[in-house]
């Protein structure tokens, strides 16, 4: 009760003054939950997708079987059925195929015995309207489709038409014969699936003799594990898992990107945090004498605690709600892009509703009010330091304020080594947590350093403030460091945003100017060729062969290649496979190997002994250098590589294994290419080659071709496609340490009313005082951005060296841009000059005896 | 038997495969033929629908079972048209196969369908050779010629069978010489024999309990590229061994007002091995009572008087088990009764009992052809 009316009298009586300053805290913390929520969701959305689409289209299967990129031997899933405790192996063709006529759209091709698979059963029955005669050309005919109701609606699509669809570099029409209700296996890849018949499949995709997987239906017990064994025994080289281990593989995959963005997203909300603390002192001194009364009256320490914690929760709550909402939002904004991105990188994956679940909410909600408790704990306690008396004046100066600068300034110290004892210790012991604790003691040194570095630079400031800016500016300086309490939150807040900006401008600039050295380096090659489906789906798929005939006859061809992508499963972590001639890369292009090696050495290495080429990341996450043996699963069974050198890339995360093209296609009994790349003979343009080729090919495939330069620049739209959220974050985290500047530069004039009032009395006049206003705003933002300046670097190699390495294992050269500083330094300046001209305005029209006068 | 010849395309119908319009470039039954045997218990590809009949009252000292198999055959096409997968197929196999456990009063069945590609299920027209599942796998149903006998294998959630066949007899020829005229106009017809005593020895197992067994299976296989005609609601089979050493195959099929059409017709075998077939005015069938599925519905005839005063022949005919209904919505969406039986009446002056299987359809839901899948 009497809490209540406590904040009555001194919460509520301030708060229509403070409406302002309360609800850029509640949209600080709103925007910190909103990203970490938003960023949560849309990952998880994708994962989510996923596991549904996996489940969806097992059925009942309850071990699936697949046969990456080489496929499997149709002729042993009798073997497999023969296996004791085998119920069921349902064979099955899966394509993603792009939808000719309508950019962007995919869909999933599912070719499936329809005479004896239960999902299609089920699905043919769930279609009532649909009678024998309108199934049976689905058996007899190569291109008769079933496709998902809405999927067709969406596509405009009726049955009896014909629709192009586009695999591997092929254009193939079909009927669609039957459109089936959106149920079990027709909700897999977000509903756009198609069927057919499994003959009709294997013809329509180039895949006879082989499917791309068999899902198996197995007693459970103690003849499970013998089956497992047994499939992979059947069919060396191919992925035996049960469905939901899939999704568990892609959520592994998909945790450290998702990791990253929520620990940027958490920058955001420390930021949102200092916006907290910042408003709550502020009401702390803007009340001191009306806490000291309440003292006076008997109100004790722990209530006046609880008072200021209390307005801070009420802040955090409001926040938090707001940015679980706004991050609902933003995450269905977010989903494409993640979608694509998990696609890129590990599976084909189509997101098409965000999944709202449970513990992120929770999350957001605990993230945001633990964080407004914690930046309003100390000036909570401060509030309750306060001695009772009618004496004590508003914003008075603290007692023992040298001493107190001094703990703090101890504090950046201490907090500074400790991030770097635990950068090195994380290293030591790759412990990812400890990284970001790294990271995060950065800031808080930087925070902590704020009080002492504002003295140290208002003291260098007097003679250029003085000289610059007169009297004026003289007085700005002095009155910082005058306000110190009040000043240095919002210097620190402002630094911790400047450090971030510059930080993540530092990484993602350095790391990109790396792989651009690097693409320049090795992607040699004059033109590309690809099936153009890659484009939309984002997966590799096969390049006819008919392609790779004309390639071969083209005229200004000196020399080409081709690439297979695979992938391989090791440790149960799974990494890519690249089959290319090493010879002709040796002779065309290079890899840069971490120990500096020349590429035709290590390549005549490689080949003499049937070894194989690693890249850094590969090396990084399986632990395994030149000279380790690798332990690989083909299709031909197990075979053990030595690895013959380690090559930096920057192509995947997962990790990649090099190996030569002949070898590869030996032991994994694959022909098939997903790619090549052409070098032009002197004498010829890249354009004109590319011209001719798509003249010859262009009309009967569905390919790209890509020149070099065109190669590179979607190499870079992919990588800045995935850094999309980062910079998001930037301009999230300067946006609102920005909102502090004003909010805390307005309050602080509004305190400062009977100082300025004095001011005009003895002769400064409004043009004097609104130029003062304007100077101090303008400095808080100098003096930010110096430390956030001095710190963004030092968290840079904190993010470059320790996080980087630990999670995705690249080595990135740091650089350091002029262009960043200047960048960052421009706008928050910009924005705190800016933040001062409201505070100038107001100062500018004081009259001096009102001023004085309200006061007495 | 025409009969069967619905129930199989019935069964297409259901998987979702349609019977295929006038069945031109199969071959036809349109004139006799010189059966040859083992050689005709073979596949006949040419034409366009097939099907093997097993059914078997077996026992295990005091336990007394009955059981069903059987294997249709139907072409989608005449022929394929060169396709490069091996999972083309002209042909599909379906499956059904029964155990009625008399003494228990139970009953059980299950269905399989097979593409014959790639070793999952295949015929042979060369020999008697018909499965659906790989070689090697405990799930593979089949029936194999083995040396002068036929073994039969079954199994579904732990019921099984594994049985060998001997003919006591040679098989016996339907209608004329073997010629079952299905319908009007040449080639309308079916080609059809039956092995009515076929001595049966082997295993069969009911829910996981094995036991040794011993008695008599009649065997039916027919194929052909016949029509159907619009107006048939559904049919009652009978097939009876008699102990006076005779053997009788009746059936009678309904219009859409229940009455017998003209082309219900029958065989009897004399134990001296003589026949005689029966047409529609021969015979009659009177049902003493009706069962009522819980499942379906469907309100079956539950034991009957059969007469043929040409032959002096007077039989009752009592089910072994009221429920030996077949509901095959899972796959094939028709539900059949199909019946280990027994039989006590006169023939000939004497006194006879008798034992066999009878079939009823069109009794759960509409004429089987015209239903539609889902129901």
């Amino acid at each position: 009760m009497l809490l209540a009316r406590l904040a009555s009298w001194i919460s509520l009586r301030h708060f229509s003054g403070q409406f302002g300053r309360a609800a850029v805290s509640i949209l600080g913390v709103a925007l910190g939950v909103a990203v970490f929520v938003a960023i949560r969701l849309a990952s998880g959305s994708a994962v989510t997708s996923f596991r549904e689409s996996v489940s969806s289209l097992a059925g009942d299967a309850n071990l699936q079987v697949s046969g990456r990129s080489q496929g499997l031997d149709e002729r042993k899933i009798a073997r497999l059925l023969a296996v004791p405790g085998v119920r069921r192996a349902d064979p099955k063709i899966e394509a993603i195929a792009t939808v000719s006529g309508k950019p962007g759209e995919s869909v999933l091709v599912v070719g499936l015995d329809l005479f004896s698979d239960l999902r299609v059963q089920s699905a043919l029955r769930a279609a009532a309207r649909y009678g024998p005669a309108d199934v049976l050309p689905m058996v007899t005919r190569r291109d008769a489709i079933a496709v998902s109701e809405p999927f067709a609606k969406r596509n405009g699509w009726k049955t009896g038409q014909t629709v192009w669809l586009s695999d591997a570099g092929r254009k193939l029409p079909f009927v669609i014969q039957m459109l089936l209700p959106e149920q079990g296996l027709l909700r897999a890849y977000g509903g756009d699936v198609a069927v057919m018949d499994i003959a009709a499949a294997q013809e329509s995709f180039g895949q006879i003799g082989r499917v791309t997987g068999i899902d198996v239906v197995a007693d459970e017990g103690r003849t499970f594990n013998r089956v497992r064994l047994e499939a992979s025994r059947l069919f060396p080289g191919a992925e035996v898992a049960r469905p939901a281990s899939r999704g568990d593989q892609v959520e592994s995959m998909i945790a450290s990107f998702r990791l990253n963005l929520v620990a940027l997203a958490l920058v955001a909300l420390f930021v949102g945090a200092f916006l907290i603390f910042n408003s709550v002192s502020l009401s702390v001194i803007q009340r001191r004498q009306e806490i000291g009364m309440a003292r006076c009256i008997g109100v004790s320490r722990t209530q006046i605690a609880l008072l200021f914690l209390g307005e801070a929760l009420v802040c955090g709550v409001v926040g938090a709600f707001v940015g679980l909402g706004l991050g609902v939002g933003l995450s269905r904004l977010a989903l494409g892009s993640v979608s694509a991105t998990v696609s890129t990188m590990y599976a084909a994956v189509k997101t098409t509703q965000v999944f709202v679940d449970t513990p992120t909410l929770v999350w957001g909600l605990a993230l945001g009010v633990v964080a407004a408790l914690v930046s309003g704990l100390v000036p909570a306690l401060e509030a309750a330091s306060t001695r009772p008396g009618l004496a004590a004046r508003e914003g008075s100066l603290i007692q023992g304020r040298r001493a107190r600068l001094l703990w703090v300034s101890s504090g950046a110290v201490v907090s500074g080594l400790l991030a770097w004892r635990l950068a090195l210790w994380s290293l030591e012991a790759r412990d990812g947590l400890a990284g970001f604790a790294s990271a995060g003691l950065v800031l808080v040194a930087s925070s902590l350093a704020a009080p002492i570095v504002t003295v140290g630079l208002a003291w260098l400031a007097r003679w250029p403030a003085r000289k610059a800016g007169g009297i004026e500016g003289a007085l700005a300086a002095g009155w910082i460091v005058q306000s110190l309490e009040r000043t240095a939150v919002v210097i620190a807040a402002l630094a911790a945003a400047v450090t971030m900006l510059i930080a993540l401008n530092m990484m993602v600039g350095s790391f990109r100017r790396t792989v651009v050295v690097w693409m320049d380096q090795t992607i040699r090659a004059d033109l590309f060729i690809e099936p153009a489906s890659r484009l939309v789906t984002h997966v590799y798929s096969e390049l006819p062969a008919g392609v790779v005939n004309t390639i071969r006859t083209m005229p200004g061809v000196r020399s080409w290649d081709t690439l297979r992508v695979n992938s391989v499963v090791i440790d149960g972590k799974q990494a890519d496979l690249y089959a290319f001639d090493l010879r002709k890369m040796a002779d065309n292009s290079r890899l840069l190997f971490l120990d500096g090696a020349n590429t035709h050495q290590r390549v005549r290495e490689a080949l003499s002994r049937d070894e194989v080429l690693v890249s850094e990341t590969f090396s990084n996450r399986f632990g395994k250098k030149r000279g380790d043996l690798l332990e690989l699963a083909t299709p031909t069974g197990m075979h053990r590589f030595r690895i013959a050198g380690v090559f930096y890339d920057y192509t995947t995360e997962a990790g990649l294994i090099v190996i030569h093209r002949p070898l590869y296609s030996r032991l994994w009994k694959d022909e098939r290419v997903d790619t090549a790349a052409v070098y032009v003979k002197p004498g010829f343009t890249a354009e004109s080659v590319r011209t001719e080729l798509l003249r010859r090919i262009g009309g009967r495939y569905d390919i790209v071709v890509l020149p070099n330069r065109a190669l590179k620049a979607r190499a870079l739209t992919i990588f800045d496609r995935t850094f999309a959220i980062t910079n998001a974050l930037k301009v999230v985290a300067v946006v609102i340490a920005v909102m502090g500047v004003i909010t805390t530069m307005s309050t602080l004039i509004l305190q400062r009313r009977r100082e300025l009032g004095v001011m005009r009395a003895v002769g400064a006049s409004r043009g004097q005082l609104a130029r003062m206003a304007v100077m101090e705003s303008g400095l808080i933002g100098i003096f930010g951005t110096v430390l956030g300046m001095a710190c963004g670097p030092v968290l840079a190699m904190v993010l470059i060296q320790v996080i980087n390495k630990l999670f995705f294992g690249w080595t990135i050269i740091p650089l350091l841009e002029a262009k960043w500083f200047f960048e960052a330094a421009v706008w928050v300046v910009a924005a705190s000059l800016l933040a001062g001209l409201l505070p100038a305005r107001f100062a500018s029209r004081m009259q001096a005896a009102e001023a004085v006068r309200d006061e007495s | 038997m025409k009969a069967r010849a619905l129930l199989a395309i019935a069964l297409l119908a259901f998987a979702g495969i349609p019977a295929l319009g006038t069945g031109e470039g199969f071959e036809r039954a349109t004139r006799i033929r010189a059966f040859t045997f083992p050689s005709d218990h073979a596949a006949h590809p040419g034409y366009r629908t097939e099907w093997w009949y097993y059914t078997g009252i077996v026992s295990s000292g005091k336990r007394e079972f009955g059981y069903e198999l059987t294997f249709f055959r139907v072409a989608l096409a005449p022929s394929l048209r060169a396709r490069a997968s091996h999972w083309a197929t002209r042909d599909v196999l379906f499956a059904h196969f029964a155990v009625t456990d008399v003494s228990a009063k139970r009953f059980f069945y299950d269905q399989r369908v097979g593409r014959p590609v790639l070793g999952l299920a295949g015929y042979s027209a060369d020999k008697l050779d018909v499965f659906i599942g790989p070689d090697g796998s405990a799930g593979q149903w089949s029936v194999r010629q083995s040396g002068e006998a036929m073994r039969l294998r079954a199994s579904a959630n732990g019921h099984e069978i594994d049985l060998t066949l001997r003919a006591k007899r040679p098989p016996v020829l339907n209608g004329r010489d073997g010629l079952s005229q299905k319908g009007p106009g040449a080639g309308n017809a079916n080609y059809y024999y039956s092995v009515p005593r076929l001595v049966t020895r082997g295993s069969l197992s009911v829910q996981g309990k094995r036991y040794s067994v011993s008695g008599m299976t009649w065997m039916d296989h027919e194929w052909g590229t016949s029509e159907l005609a619009p107006n048939q609601k559904g049919w009652d089979w009978f097939s009876l061994r008699l102990s006076d050493g005779s053997d009788l195959m009746l059936y009678s099929l309904r219009d859409a007002r229940s009455r017998p059409t003209p082309y219900s017709s029958g065989t009897i075998v004399r134990s001296d091995g003589t026949t005689l077939s029966l047409s529609q005015k021969d015979f009659s069938i009177r049902a003493n009572g009706h069962w009522k599925s819980p499942r379906t519905g469907g309100l079956y005839p539950s034991g009957w008087t059969l007469m043929a005063p040409k032959e002096k022949l007077r039989l009752s005919v009592t089910p072994l088990l009221k429920d030996q209904e077949l509901v095959t919505a899972g796959t094939t969406g028709v539900s059949y009764w199909e019946g280990a039986v027994r039989a006590e009446g006169s023939h000939a002056g004497r006194s006879v009992s008798g034992e066999g299987y009878v079939e009823l359809t069109g009794y759960a839901g509409g004429a089987p052809g015209k239903a539609l899948p889902g129901r």
